[in-house]
């Protein structure tokens, strides 16, 4: 009888690795491992990134260790997203921290993996400079984030890192943002005669011009953009909630890890 | 006369035989002329215009075997010098054959001569008013963007003023010197 039942409940949970198994309550270890039945695991969120309080608690304290070396300089470190870190920098001492990681012996970060900018024209100092470092011996990455307006220009890190070159040449291209003492700081995406900083939150996505070919003159000619149908802005949301599962999500917030030293801060 | 002619006929065969047999030999994979590689040089082609060779701090070697010394301006099919001292003496007048031409040029070059010099923003505002683009740069920038502009067939001009600091390599110094007909000499202060 009894045997009978445990063949019964064998040939039931057969039947139930065929079918869908999320309607089964009950979590058997035993199967859990069987990838069919993901669903019935302990875990309560696989698709979740796990934040490691012990890498970012490391972390953190790299930070402060690059913040008391380079006191003069250094404005904020944070942690974003569980596990980056970014150093804020004021934009007089971008060359001197990004020397200082790329040479130090705790820090060798010798590998700038990108220069990005930001736009926010609400600031007074609208654009944001993001240096992305690499270090290929500790294998970890951090963040140099400075600033400026549309006229400061900023100290080239061509000396630093020779992969800046282009970078550089971007951002002026598309912010605008002018690098000094850099080797040869000219366009390098836009065409030759192209006005305007396309970036730029202020340049309309349609562009000032159009290009076409005339054949009355045999060749391309660069006119005012005009525009066939007027711009269309579609928007998309639906009266229904697509994510019910998200409704109670808390916005980001910062923690000053410092003074609570619990959990790693959320931007 | 007859055997004569004809020892002289396989005689020639015979000779004929031994020259052609070194031209029919052709390698297969190059019978197809998509399989070799070929290089041209753009500024060896003279149906593109006028393009620069060189710059110095004297003057511009030109594709067409001239030399012009002091800043020029340059066409596709013409040269002109310049009458214009540094890039800050640019004025609507220096620029003022540009955007008289006849058809209109879609760009002007300007070659500013050494890195640091500006061309007075009012100039930049006048020459926008007159609906031509401008691409201010150092001339050793400004030559290459010139080329390679005309290269593709823009209508371009050029406003060059030759620099007076430049970058200097080893193949430069060499081909000077093997211009002057002067490479056994070693000299201390090349001039380049």
């Amino acid at each position: 009888m009894a045997a009978s039942g445990r063949i019964i409940r064998g040939i039931s949970s057969l039947f139930s690795r065929k079918c869908c198994s999320s309607f089964l309550p009950s979590k058997s270890p035993i199967l859990s491992s069987n990838a069919i039945l993901r669903y019935n695991t302990t875990e309560s969120s696989p698709t979740i990134k796990k934040v490691d309080a012990v890498a970012t608690s490391s972390l953190m304290d790299f930070g402060l260790y690059v913040a008391e070396c380079m006191p003069k300089y250094v404005q904020k470190v944070q942690i974003v997203t569980g596990n980056e870190l970014e150093v804020l920098v004021a934009p007089d001492g971008i060359v001197p921290v990004l020397h200082f990681l790329k040479d130090h012996h705790q820090c060798q970060f010798a590998s700038l993996a990108d220069i990005g900018a930001m736009d926010v024209p609400s600031r007074e100092n609208r654009f944001e400079i993001i240096y992305n470092l690499l270090s290929l011996r500790f294998n970890s990455r951090i963040r140099v984030k400075s600033y400026t307006d549309e006229l400061t220009p900023v100290d080239s890190c061509y000396e630093v890192f020779k992969a800046a070159d282009w970078y550089e040449r971007e951002i002026w291209d598309m912010y605008g943002v002018f690098f000094a003492n850099h080797p040869d700081l000219r366009r390098i995406l836009t065409d030759y005669g192209f006005e305007g900083h396309p970036f730029r939150k202020d340049f309309p996505l349609t562009g000032y011009v159009e290009v076409r070919y005339d054949d009355e003159v045999k060749r391309v000619v660069v006119e005012p953009v005009e525009l066939a149908q007027e711009f269309r802005k579609f928007d998309l949301s639906s009266p229904w909630e697509t994510f019910p599962n998200l409704r109670t999500l808390p916005a980001g917030t910062e923690e000053d890890l410092k003074a609570t030293q619990t959990g790693p801060a959320k931007q | 006369m007859t055997s004569l002619l004809r020892k002289c006929n396989t005689l020639c065969n015979q000779l004929l035989k031994g020259c052609t047999s070194h031209f029919t030999v052709v390698p297969r994979r190059w019978l197809n002329d998509t399989d070799k590689s070929t290089m041209t040089i753009v500024n060896q082609d003279t149906s593109l215009g006028i393009l620069i060779n060189s710059y110095s701090r004297a003057g511009f070697r030109l594709s067409n075997g001239m030399m012009a010394i002091g800043p020029i301006a340059i066409f596709p099919k013409s040269v002109l010098s310049w009458d214009v001292n540094t890039a800050e003496d640019i004025n609507e007048e220096s620029l003022s054959l540009f955007y008289t031409l006849e058809p209109k040029i879609d760009i002007l070059v300007i070659g500013v001569g050494n890195p640091g010099q500006q061309v007075s923003s009012k100039i930049i505002q006048y020459m926008k008013e007159k609906h031509i683009s401008l691409e201010i740069s150092p001339t050793e920038t400004a030559c290459a963007t010139y080329n390679f502009l005309n290269a593709e067939g823009r209508c371009v001009a050029g406003a060059l003023i030759p620099p007076t600091q430049y970058r200097i390599s080893e193949d430069d110094i060499a081909s000077t010197k093997r211009r002057n007909r002067d490479m056994m000499k070693v000299d201390d202060f090349p001039i380049v």
